[in-house]
């Protein structure tokens, strides 16, 4: 019992350690980015490459772009340029 | 659904059962490899929808041209999308239309490529001239000698002219719900123009202001541009660090 309350109060101890070290903006970076691989690509991409000259093909690239996306850009149409 | 499994004498009915589901196992697996071996291809091959069909053009002008080289465009985009990894053609961004500026069924051999690269405060430092300027450089020779080099389409009278549309990010989402903001050039060039720089009877000096080029800041347009340009041999060495080309596969 006593066992007990001892981990718990190094648990609490070794979170508010943790949490100390974090900023508000890493914490905020944290909370809008919970994991740590932005997708499974991302995860198969990293463990693919753990070792050695890192392996890059068009579809990592292609995958990259897409997922790095940062929504419709304000641009110009083909319409407005080209006619078919 | 459970598998049948017949009883008999010296068949463990276990073992047997095991075995089934063993070679199920391995028939799924197989499938899957398979499913895996006849969609890899696929994946690595660039969008389909680069090209513009022949049908989808508007004149008969139009669709001539088109089904005369669309394998020689497909290659083409094909060749991009593997040596150019940092470049996209855009959806029915290749094929032959006619500029908007332009009067008449006037064809030209069209590109329109989005340039993927970080906005970096030196470039974003420079005019819309400048940046203009470097991108021509970059691209616009290059890309007007990769679309020439279909079998006698520079000699084809049918043939108008040349466009190539350059369009990379000026500026990046600066609040949360921002949206990038990209910039453009479209350079037009005729067909005697594109003849003389590849024959090397026009230096790359000479180039820009030989032609025509429209620029937009997003979607505002900034109408004529004046540009300089000179020769750039980025396309040929730059290398994106570890790329791997796709099996069989040769860039030059």
């Amino acid at each position: 019992m006593r066992n007990d309350h001892v981990r718990l109060l190094m648990g609490l101890g070794a979170l508010l350690l943790f949490a100390g070290c974090a900023s508000s903006d890493e914490w905020q970076t944290w909370k809008e980015h919970p994991t740590h691989f932005a997708s499974g690509d991302h995860l198969r991409f990293s463990t693919r490459n753990r070792e050695g000259n890192a392996r890059v093909t068009r579809q990592d690239i292609a995958q990259a772009r897409d997922q790095g996306w940062w929504g419709k850009p304000v641009t110009v149409t083909q319409e407005a340029i080209l006619e078919r | 659904m459970a598998l049948g499994v017949h009883r008999g004498p010296g068949m463990n009915p276990s073992s047997t059962a095991c075995r089934i589901i063993t070679t199920v196992r391995r028939g799924l697996a197989a499938a899957m490899l398979a499913a895996l071996a006849v969609t890899a291809p696929v994946l690595a091959a660039p969008a389909d929808d680069s090209v513009l069909p022949a049908e989808q053009h508007t004149s008969e002008k139009g669709k001539r041209l088109a089904a005369r080289y669309a394998p020689a465009l497909r290659e083409m985009s094909a060749k991009i999308y593997h040596c150019m990894p940092w470049v996209e053609v855009k959806r029915n961004g290749i094929g032959f239309y006619k500029p908007k500026h332009l009067e008449g069924d006037v064809r030209y051999l069209s590109i329109n490529l989005y340039i993927d690269q970080q906005p970096s405060p030196e470039f974003a430092a420079f005019s819309i001239e400048e940046r203009g300027s470097r991108m021509f450089s970059r691209y616009v020779g290059p890309m007007v000698r990769r679309m020439a080099t279909s079998p006698g389409l520079l000699s084809d009278t049918s043939l108008d002219g040349f466009t190539v549309i350059l369009e990379w990010l000026k500026q990046a989402p600066t609040t949360p719900n921002g949206r990038p903001i990209h910039e453009t050039i479209a350079t037009f060039m005729d067909r005697a123009t594109a003849g003389d720089y590849l024959a090397g009877r026009l230096p790359a000096r000479d180039l820009a202001a030989r032609s025509r080029v429209l620029a937009w800041d997003g979607e505002t347009s900034l109408g004529p541009i004046r540009l300089t340009s000179w020769d750039d041999d980025f396309v040929m060495t730059y290398k994106v660090s570890n790329y791997q080309v796709a099996p069989g596969v040769s860039c030059p």
